[in-house]
């Protein structure tokens, strides 16, 4: 009785260590995995903050043929329009012409800006695949110039998206600039 | 009485060698799957690990490209983040088409091609460097927009920095 037991026991032991050796592996195997998803994850992230930074930033500062203004300061412009497009007959108006490639017809400084801003959004990132969401706003409801393209479909995992925001400042407002990245 | 008590102890420790033949196979068969799941693990992680290599060299080489002051814009010694200088860029060029310069930039940007884009106002590219090496399998690239600055005219274009970092093949 004594000796089946002990036998019994000794076989326990053994699957036991088999449990234990298996478990071990499989952490192995789970921890490796997880630690090579994290470092593609930053690298991602990194990457795409800093495209958001770098193409906002570019973006302010490119010269236009609207009385030879930069962007940044047409934004400045366009902050104190109405974000309803139908109300904005005091804003800074373009009589219209040929800019590089592009033909915009006489309309008002936020338009304007939402065709060129598009233009060069539509050869860069979108031709790159990425989704995105260019937005100016005074309000984040009532945007004065939003451009989006695909971005929804990254809504449901927040994380995914990387953000950056520039702010132009407006007497007694600020105007807030801001892109959304994702792949 | 005392043959029978034999054939049975004989049979008995059949019955245990058996056993323990049974438990090595299964024993071995757990190894081998083992062994056979981590290579295909380890081959696959290998794959995964060159990529990762190379993403991260394209990232390299475009950081290295964008701070580099041979191309930057900069006005009274201050230095504009994300920038080009039109000017710089062309004389980049006309250099890079000497031998020489590319072996002095190949530390640098290793086995790549370099190219600057100008979106808007006008469409225009200049292929800044350009190194093979031989044989490629592929290339991976990466994007940097930019600021092109014309210091004539002082107008800002945009652009972007196209940078694909090769992928060495075999042979």
């Amino acid at each position: 009785m004594k000796k089946t037991r002990k036998k019994s026991q000794t076989e326990l032991l053994g699957i036991a260590i088999v449990v234990i050796i298996l478990s071990i592996g499989v952490l192995i195997l789970i921890s490796n995995v997880m630690k090579k998803t994290t470092t593609t994850e930053q690298k991602r992230e990194f990457s795409e903050k800093q495209m958001a930074t770098n193409i906002l930033g570019a973006i302010l500062s490119t010269s236009t043929n609207f009385r030879n203004d930069r962007i940044s300061t047409l934004l400045i412009d366009c902050g104190n329009c109405a974000p309803d497009p139908s109300m904005r007959g005091s804003c800074s108006y373009y009589e219209g012409g040929q800019e590089g490639d592009i033909y915009i017809p006489p309309t008002d400084v936020c338009t304007y800006l939402q065709t060129i801003i598009s233009y060069m959004l539509d050869n860069t990132l979108k031709v790159w695949n990425k989704k995105y969401q260019f937005l100016a706003y005074i309000s984040p409801s009532y945007p004065q110039i939003n451009i989006t393209e695909g971005i929804e479909q990254c809504m449901e995992k927040s994380s995914y998206i990387q953000k950056d925001f520039y702010y132009l400042p407006l007497y007694p407002q600020t105007l807030t600039v801001e892109l959304s990245l994702c792949s | 009485m005392r043959s029978g008590i034999l054939k049975m102890k004989a049979r008995k420790s059949q019955i245990k060698i058996g056993e323990s033949v049974a438990v090595l196979m299964i024993f071995f068969i757990l190894i081998i799957m083992g062994i056979v799941f981590w290579s295909r693990y380890s081959q696959m992680s290998a794959t995964q690990q060159q990529e990762t290599d190379i993403i991260s060299k394209a990232i390299k080489t475009s950081q290295t490209m964008t701070f580099l002051p041979e191309l930057q814009c900069s006005t009274l010694e201050v230095i504009k983040f994300s920038c080009f200088d039109l000017y710089k860029i062309r004389a980049m060029q006309e250099l890079m088409a000497e031998n020489d310069a590319v072996q002095y930039y190949f530390d640098s940007f290793s086995f790549s091609n370099i190219t600057v884009y100008s979106i808007y106002p006008t469409t225009e590219s200049w292929n800044l460097y350009d190194f093979t090496g031989g044989n490629i399998s592929g290339y991976v690239t990466t994007q940097i927009p930019v600021a092109i600055y014309d210091p004539v005219t002082m107008k800002f274009a945009f652009g972007y920095v196209n940078v694909a970092a090769y992928v060495k093949g075999r042979g």
